[in-house]
């Protein structure tokens, strides 16, 4: 089975057409890149895929359930898709803990009542989603600032943050909006790490977009870049480096 | 937590011994403040810790206050019926919240406080229409059942049902969508689920001291639950810090207190100070310590 399938996928924003006719098969445990000029329509898509934005036309499979007309969190807790942002976008005046707890808290059919008693059940369970925050937080080597509030954290660590929520949702397709967006390059070494640390050890499909090519040619197994909202090409970093229509794409061509 | 239950323990047998010796005018202030604590608590919730701006706070609390008093008036008397009537009160107010909340919690900002503002409105228009709660007479002869121990007591469960409330996935969810809506909606919270909850829990709470409110003051007039009353749950929430839950206890105290003590230059003057001075806490608090009166230091939500 597909880790996503995008069919025919467009969609018109009055009549400008962000994204058009496009077509993305993605196979379980990969990293594809997305990459494209500014306002290639690369964010777009996320929000596509995360039920921000209704696509005009197309269809979207992810592990072959239908996502489109889904709510956002409907997505993120029955398709197991999760994201993270751009611009970052954490739960600025909570802890790091509690930025982990949002996410992982998911089904839980506790009653208030019994949280404010406090049940056998719901103590069983806060005790178990602490313990498993706080292991998530170690493959983030993040466990150090566990009660800082998240406004407070060093830049790439709210990046990094920002990526462990995204697990913490029990994720299995995870969408990264440019994570080495600010990051230095040894900051960015460490991602490069990490991002592949999470597809080998955690079984994740990544797609990521991203601007920084060094992390790009370095990760991904495939890339797909886009431009004007159309897919122009799909292949290997290798292939992709030598592709005239990218090239053209990203410098201009010759007169 | 262990030493919270000791003091409160011991402000209550204080409280128990020392208050039939009091002057009742005191006494009586001191119900209505933590009356008004038990209403910021609530309300609180729904505006400091899910960041949903609503104004309407006193509708509920009128609901509950009648619902209460036409439940002790029509039934036969007997201690063991209060309970029942506070706990009515306060379902039937959380219905209310459910039927007010599910069309008007998809606005945002303005739109919500705009809303609700007029929902506050249109119940005390209904209940001043309604002839047999006495209209614009009011309901007289309430029993006076409510005392000293019943308001601390209630005061001192919602605080701990809504700081319980706070620490689990359900407060996770409320504070997440009041610091990001779209980044909570992504982490799989149902916000408009979330909203309403809140918004639910805290009309039944206002429902709880409406009920306590009929039974203190004896008598219930739709113009008690007028605009002012919202507005002056809003200060005192504003006052004790948006989200900070035992800051609007001590800002509840605070400004019930300085409400009777600005009673007699109202006497003087024939001018109603009380809104004036709020106005101009409002704007000093706004400008001096946007965190409310007891910024920092208490809002740390008790997390070891």
């Amino acid at each position: 089975m597909k880790a996503l399938e995008i069919q025919n996928l467009s969609i018109a924003f009055g009549g400008l057409r962000a994204v058009r006719d496009l077509q993305i098969t993605i196979p379980p445990q990969v990293i594809y890149g997305l990459i494209g000029p500014n306002g290639a329509g690369k964010t777009t898509i996320f929000n596509m895929l995360t039920g921000v934005y209704r696509p005009t036309a197309g269809s979207i499979h992810v592990f072959g359930q239908a996502l489109i007309g889904k709510s956002p969190s409907c997505i993120t807790r029955k398709l197991h898709v999760a994201r993270t942002f751009q611009n970052i976008r954490l739960f600025r005046e909570l802890s790091v803990l509690d930025n982990i707890l949002v996410a992982s808290d998911g089904n839980n059919n506790i009653l208030a009542l019994e949280w404010i008693f406090g049940s056998p059940r719901s103590r069983r369970y806060a005790a178990l989603q602490v313990a498993q925050a706080k292991k998530l937080l170690e493959l983030f080597h993040l466990e150090t600032r566990i009660h800082m509030l998240a406004k407070n954290l060093p830049y790439g660590d709210q990046r990094r943050l920002e990526i462990a929520r995204a697990m913490a949702t029990g994720a299995r397709l995870l969408l990264l909006d440019e994570p080495a967006a600010g990051l230095n390059p040894a900051e960015t070494e460490t991602l490069i790490n990490l991002i592949r640390f999470l597809q080998k050890e955690h079984a994740m499909t990544i797609l990521v977009i991203e601007h920084d090519m060094h992390l790009v040619m370095n990760v991904c197994e495939r890339i797909i870049v886009l431009d004007y909202g159309v897919k122009i090409a799909e292949g290997t970093p290798h292939e992709i480096q030598k592709n005239p229509r990218v090239i053209e794409a990203y410098l201009g061509s010759e007169p | 937590m262990k030493k919270l239950i000791v003091a409160l323990g011991a402000i209550w047998l204080i409280g128990y011994f020392i208050i039939p010796s009091v002057d009742s005018y005191i006494v009586s202030i001191l119900l209505y403040a933590g009356i008004n604590a038990i209403l910021a608590m609530s309300l609180n919730l729904v505006n400091g810790c899910t960041g949903q701006f609503s104004m309407g706070h006193a509708g509920f609390m009128s609901i509950g206050g009648y619902i209460a008093a036409l439940i002790t008036l029509s039934l036969p008397i007997q201690t063991g019926l209060f309970p029942l009537a506070i706990l009515t009160a306060g379902c039937v107010a959380a219905f209310a919240g459910l039927i007010v909340g599910l069309p008007s919690l998809r606005l945002r900002g303005d739109y919500l406080a705009i809303v609700t503002l007029g929902f506050g409105e249109i119940i005390r228009v209904v209940l001043l229409n309604i002839n047999v709660i006495g209209g614009a007479r009011g309901l007289p002869n309430i029993a006076h059942l409510s005392n000293f121990s019943w308001v601390f007591g209630c005061m001192v469960i919602t605080l701990f049902s809504i700081e319980r409330i706070l620490r689990s996935p359900y407060g996770r969810a409320f504070l997440a969508v009041r610091e990001d809506e779209v980044a909570a909606e992504a982490m799989g919270v149902d916000t408009t689920h979330a909203k309403l909850q809140a918004f639910v829990i805290g009309a039944f709470f206002a429902g709880c001291a409406g009920a306590l409110f009929a039974h203190t003051l004896r008598y219930l007039n739709p113009q008690i639950f007028d605009f002012n009353r919202s507005f002056e749950i809003i200060i005192i929430v504003v006052l004790g810090g948006m989200g900070n839950i035992r800051g609007s206890i001590i800002a509840a105290f605070l400004l019930t207190f300085m409400r009777e003590a600005l009673r007699p230059l109202q006497d003087i003057t024939r001018i109603d100070f009380r809104m004036i001075i709020y106005a101009i806490m409002l704007i000093s608090l706004m400008l001096l310590s946007p965190e409310g009166i007891l910024s920092s230091k208490w809002r740390k939500r008790g997390r070891s």
